[in-house]
């Protein structure tokens, strides 16, 4: 028996593989009901490492867990991000009826596809153009009130000319004085009228297309007086209009296919500002 | 007995990170093997005895939660453990690139027994084969740990 233990202790590291490839042979061959017993054992032994392995095991099902909610969240938000858009089309559909019904004009909708690549854009184009009647000075407008007016028609698409383009003059009527004047912008963001002095002009009032030019109808909305101040000349007097519309925020608009008012008068005015 | 109580910790947590970050980090369904890392840091560390009991145990308790056949992780590890030993820092002290390929060899002996033992009617060519990439994103991942300990630690370097 001393052999033995001297022989163990001169070989420690060979008696010992010798020892654990033995076992584990042992219990690799072991039966089924074998291995059950002494996992059973086994697992009473090292419960802590069980606790141990069952907490990170839990952590596992935490990632997988997260992992799943957060398609989840995926899922959801496309949803409610279509749901949205459900929404405001149904919105914009019904803004498009009541704005039928209450402009006595034909209406087109038009669905705006690009706006000029700039901070503050005087143009916008739409997916409406020749071939669904579009015609060049078509006035645009939504059920805020006026937008612009059409400048370029291609066969497919039209470009929208807002009315702060600096090129733009829109004749405009003080609805409450009945006072007509010159709407226009100088620096293409901020709209002005000047308009013969009149005391009953006050801010919030009312400013409505006149008619006159030929372009736009009389009567379409277009905004409200903000601020009152002395022009240069002193018959007449500056004032500011806010838009109804939000001009930098257009999706839909709608063109009144209304043929230019003047067209058949084209070649004398020509003639005239020749 | 603190010496033996902070490899417990230190296997504990190879076999924490094993199910939880290593199983996110897997390629193709091929992951590291961090427990195999740490049995390989201390085979290198105190020899071939302390190896083959610690790869036994170790193997011991993943065959108790895995499931699979009991001593299966226990005999590769065992085996593992005891050549690993051989190339110990008291007797041939090797240096990190050596160690690294030390390792691969080392990871590739492990899955080879895993295989054999565990998969019916497998090849040799067909466990090589399956072995490689695993044992290289093992040796991989140990490189960054081993150049850490050999340029941080002094008293790693030969």
């Amino acid at each position: 028996m001393h052999w033995l233990i001297a022989f163990i202790l001169s070989h420690k590291s060979g008696s010992s593989l010798f020892v654990t490839v033995l076992i584990s042979l042992m219990l690799i061959n072991s039966g089924r009901t074998e291995q059950k017993r002494i996992t059973g054992i086994l697992t009473t032994i090292f419960f802590p490492v069980e606790m141990v392995v069952n907490n990170s095991n839990k952590i596992r099902n935490l990632f997988e867990e997260n992992q799943k909610l957060n398609q989840k969240i995926s899922v959801l938000q496309v949803e409610n991000a279509s749901l949205q858009n459900a929404l405001v089309m149904d919105s914009l559909k019904t803004d498009f009826r009541e704005l039928s019904e209450e402009i006595p004009y034909n209406l087109l909708q038009a669905e705006v596809i690009s706006y000029e690549p700039v901070p503050i854009h005087r143009t916008i184009t739409i997916n409406k153009g020749r071939s669904d009647g579009v015609k060049q000075n078509m006035p645009v407008i939504n059920f805020e009130g006026v937008i612009g007016k059409v400048s370029m028609v291609l066969s497919n698409c039209s470009r929208v000319q807002l009315i702060r383009m600096p090129d733009e003059k829109l004749s405009v009527l003080h609805e409450r004085s009945g006072s007509v004047g010159i709407l226009k912008s100088n620096d293409g963001k901020n709209l002005t009228v000047n308009m013969i002095t009149q005391k009953n002009i006050f801010p919030g009032d009312t400013i409505v297309t006149s008619g006159l030019g030929g372009v736009y109808p009389p009567q379409l909305p277009l905004g409200t007086v903000s601020d009152i101040s002395e022009a240069q000349n002193p018959l007449y007097k500056n004032i500011s209009v806010s838009s109804f519309a939000d001009l930098n925020n257009l999706r839909f608009v709608n063109i009144i296919t209304l043929e230019n008012k003047w067209t058949s008068y084209k070649t004398e005015l020509d003639f005239l500002d020749e | 007995m603190r010496r033996f109580i902070t490899w417990i910790v230190y296997f504990s947590i190879a076999m924490v990170l094993q199910s939880t970050i290593i199983s996110q980090i897997s390629i193709h369904g091929i992951h590291p093997n961090a427990v195999l890392i740490v049995l390989f840091i201390l085979s290198i560390e105190y020899g071939k005895c302390a190896g083959i009991w610690s790869g036994f145990f170790v193997g011991l308790i993943i065959d108790l939660y895995s499931g699979g056949i009991l001593g299966v992780q226990a005999l590769a590890n065992t085996v593992v453990g005891g050549f690993v030993g051989l190339f110990s820092r008291r007797r041939l002290n090797p240096g990190p690139v050596f160690q690294i390929l030390i390792l691969f060899i080392a990871s590739i002996i492990h899955n080879f027994i895993y295989y054999l033992v565990e998969t019916e009617g497998i090849t040799s060519f067909e466990i090589i084969y399956t072995s490689i990439p695993s044992a290289l994103y093992t040796a991989i991942l140990s490189a960054i740990l081993l150049f850490a300990g050999h340029y941080f630690i002094p008293s790693r370097r030969r």
